[in-house]
């Protein structure tokens, strides 16, 4: 389970996610979205233990994440938004590292890694130096990374840009597969598509506040109005100029 | 022409922002002593050729104006000669990456700008760069020659437009080579082939100079006039289709008293570097795009091309000895770590080799006790030398995350697992260093050195407490934007040589404790001391030295990462 009480970060003078609060219950796939710059990965990483809030508290199953934070972090996996892996290791040493770093038994850690390598089809680069990787295949990487130990809560930042469209549908089938086993999912995205098809609620946050947190469904009888995701999220975060810009390029 | 002047406008405007202007205070007093270091190590060059031009002229007898104007020649063009196989073998590296894997390419390759003039603005800037990094020094020893020649301006003026030509014709028949080169070779394989040379060249000409000045140490003045003799012999001069000749002749010509043409020289430079920057630039226009385009292709097929044993790893469960193999693969595979500590292991061997000739034939029997001051100034030397290494890999233990950065920030971390891993990867190849080279100085005969049982535990806790002191600096000031063995690395480079300057009075003083005992009694104040005390101050305060450096460093680095690891601080790159 996640929760975010009073979540707040100022970096200098400027407040980049301001008093949020929101709990993500085990189960659940949960879609964070907002404009570019309103705060998404900020609050990931106060969530992931990336960055100590200004002010506020979160949590990880119970573990605080501002206290323990080494503690909270044996329950998370996250999927950063940049796909980073170390170039001089092999895909195999890389997992293998990952593996020993979370303490999970080696023949556990070679079964999961080796399911994931097939489904997303690494297995025979596996020995090769990470440096030669594409930008998919080191996206691939990452996720294998995360979901190598089991965990109880999965943080992804944008986890299907720059993936084919069989990996991004295999991301996603695997997610939902995850949280319907019980695991709780975090992810943020722009592809509203994603959200609505995917998520069970989503959270909309702009200039660093939240301004919705429910279904879909709640989105929509929030706004009194029928629509697709994108036309809700646009009606709940655009300025009116922006409005009117996009009633005007729409004709 | 517009658009290749714009873009080099542009290109220049950059430089000149990330050079000069920055905004952060720490930044710009960084940026200033590297520049103050580069000054100051131009004009010790520049001071160092002087001396050695003006004492050469003066061993000549009256009469010999031939055979000096010959000589002076012949120095001319090897140093011509060493710039461009530096520019060949070296530059070649950085004309690569500036070609082919700029980051703005992507972007002006996407406009509507002319292949030919993009790839010509490119190549003129990092020719330019190269010039000036290097100018420093190929052109010092020229400018020292002038100064002990009393020359004109002229002479200046002619010295840099003939180097200036000499780059930009060599320059630009590397760039038609790597042109060539880049449609057959994959980009991975070629950077990899590129590192590889440049490291291997690097070694040779720390090999040659220190062989050199080792057999120049005790000539005498007949020996040095047969030996530039012997230069002359080999009919440098008489090569005048070369272009290396026509710089080397260019600025020599205006000399005074030389009787060398200049425009029989200069001109066809001129023309050669032009003709051969146009047809390279022309070229471009045909095999560049499908040349960049390899280099970016990422081998995404089946095909295992860098492979390395696919023997699995035993894994322990522990995120320590996770850490730490992890670090031990990095620092395996890291070509351009090792360089430098073959570096230092060949300068060791060579500062070693040199003693062994200042003292021939005195093996040092029981009777004769060796020079304490000379046991102790090797044994610091080695301490100087391995412990110089240290900034280039431990320095920068924590900063060569780089991007990874953040994906260790997730992962349930001790920041206890993470300092003693990155202390581990920076100690070990230093120690390594440090022993071989006490080894080297062991078995060199004739060579002053403290016994075994005394040397080995200080060359090992004296490392501990140094390279704790890298580590440290690099925990507290990280900086992950820089890349490791890159020639664009500007930051790197000038992280380590901050280092370093900040390393060398801390060995000073290690060695100033440690020797204590045996210099106290020339000092009026301590004369009063017995040996007894001398040696239990000395020791004691040396021990206190690097227990205390460790304990602070050690302390420090742990907390300064637990905020690192938790984001409670900003980091640069992070």
């Amino acid at each position: 389970m996640i929760e975010a009480k009073e979540l707040t970060k100022d970096f200098g003078k400027f407040r980049a996610v301001d008093k949020v609060s929101f709990k993500v219950e085990p189960g659940e796939l949960f879609a964070f979205l907002g404009p570019n710059g309103a705060g998404k990965t900020t609050t990931i990483k106060m969530l992931s233990g990336l960055l100590i809030p200004t002010a506020g508290e979160a949590s990880i199953c119970s573990v605080s994440v501002t206290n323990n934070p080494v503690e909270a972090k044996k329950y998370i996996g996250f999927v950063p938004d940049e796909p980073n892996v170390y170039d001089k290791l092999t895909l195999r040493e890389f997992l293998d590292f990952v593996a020993d770093i979370y303490q999970i038994e080696r023949q556990k850690a070679r079964q999961i890694a080796k399911e994931y390598l097939k489904i997303f089809e690494l297995d025979d680069r596996q020995d090769d130096l990470m440096q030669g990787y594409s930008h998919g295949m080191r996206q691939k990487t990452n996720i294998i990374a995360a979901l190598i130990h089991d965990p109880q809560v999965l943080f992804l930042d944008e986890p299907t840009v720059g993936l084919d469209p069989r990996s991004a549908r295999l991301i996603k089938d695997i997610l939902k597969e995850l949280a319907k086993e019980g695991r709780t999912v975090f992810m943020s995205t722009h592809i509203l598509e994603i959200a609505e098809e995917m998520a069970d609620r989503v959270g909309i946050i702009q200039k660093g506040q939240l301004k919705f947190i429910g279904t879909v469904e709640e989105l929509r009888q929030g706004q009194g109005k029928e629509g697709s995701l994108e036309e809700l999220f646009l009606q709940l975060t655009a300025s009116d100029a922006d409005k009117e810009l996009i009633s005007h390029l729409r004709g | 022409m517009h658009e290749y002047l714009l873009l080099l406008k542009t290109s220049a405007k950059i430089w000149f922002t990330s050079a000069f202007k920055s905004k952060s205070k720490k930044k710009a007093i960084g940026t200033s002593l590297g520049y103050l270091a580069i000054i100051g190590f131009a004009v010790m060059w520049t001071f160092m050729a002087y001396n050695l031009f003006k004492d050469l002229l003066a061993m000549f007898p009256p009469g010999s104006e031939i055979l000096v104007q010959s000589s002076i020649l012949a120095i001319s063009q090897l140093l011509s000669l060493g710039t461009i196989l530096f520019l060949f073998l070296t530059g070649l590296r950085v004309i690569h990456e500036y070609l082919f894997e700029s980051s703005d390419m992507h972007f002006l390759l996407a406009t509507p700008l002319r292949v030919k003039n993009i790839f010509a603005a490119k190549l003129t800037e990092c020719l330019g760069l190269i010039f000036l990094s290097i100018s420093f020094m190929t052109l010092t020893p020229l400018i020292g020659l002038g100064i002990a020649y009393k020359a004109s301006f002229v002479y200046y003026l002619t010295t840099i437009v003939s180097y200036l030509a000499g780059f930009v014709l060599f320059g630009s028949v590397a760039a038609l080579l790597l042109l060539l080169i880049m449609r057959y070779i994959p980009g991975q394989r070629l950077k990899q082939i590129l590192l590889s040379a440049t490291l291997v060249m690097g070694l040779l000409i720390v090999f040659l100079t220190q062989a050199f000045s080792s057999s120049m140490m005790n000539l005498s003045e007949e020996e040095i006039i047969a030996a530039l003799n012997g230069l002359n012999d080999l009919g440098l001069n008489k090569l005048s289709f070369l272009p290396h000749v026509w710089m080397a002749k260019s600025s020599v010509a205006t000399l005074p008293g030389s009787q060398v043409n200049l425009w029989a020289n200069l001109i066809p430079l001129l023309l050669g570097a032009g003709l051969v920057f146009w047809l390279t630039t022309s070229l471009s226009a045909k095999l560049y795009l499908s040349g960049w385009g390899s280099g970016q292709e990422v081998d995404a097929s089946k095909k295992k091309k860098v492979k390395v044993s696919g023997k699995p790893i035993q894994g322990s469960g522990s995120p320590f000895k996770a850490m730490l193999r992890k670090e031990l693969l990095y620092l395996k595979r890291e070509p351009f770590m090792w360089y430098q500590i073959a570096v230092g292991l060949i300068v060791m061997g060579f500062f070693a080799f040199n003693n062994m000739k200042a003292s021939p034939g005195v093996p040092i029997t029981e009777g004769m006790r060796p020079s304490f001051i000379d046991q102790s100034v090797n044994l610091f030397m080695i301490l100087l030398f391995a412990g110089l290494s240290g900034p280039t890999v431990a320095g920068l233990a924590l900063s060569r995350e780089g991007k990874n950065w953040r994906f260790m920030q997730a992962l349930p971390l001790n920041p206890k697992t993470v300092f003693w891993s990155k202390y581990i990867f920076g100690y070990l190849p230093c120690l390594l260093e440090g022993l071989i080279g006490l080894m080297i100085f062991y078995f060199i005969p004739g060579v002053a050195l403290f016994p075994l049982s005394i040397s080995i535990p200080i060359v090992v806790i004296s490392l501990a407490a140094l390279i704790s002191i890298d580590v440290w600096s690099d925990i507290y000031y990280p900086n992950f934007n820089i890349k490791i063995g890159s020639s664009k690395s500007q930051e790197g480079t000038g992280k380590i040589l901050l280092i370093n300057l900040g390393m060398m009075p801390i060995i000073l003083l290690l060695g100033a404790t440690f020797s204590f005992q045996w210099w106290y009694s020339e000092v009026s104040f301590f004369q009063a001391l017995s040996p007894m005390w001398a040696k239990i101050l000395s020791l004691g305060l040396f021990s206190l030295e690097t227990v205390g450096v460790l304990i602070f460093c050690v302390n420090s680095s742990i907390k300064r990462l637990e905020l690192l690891l938790t984001g409670a601080v900003d980091a640069k790159g992070a």
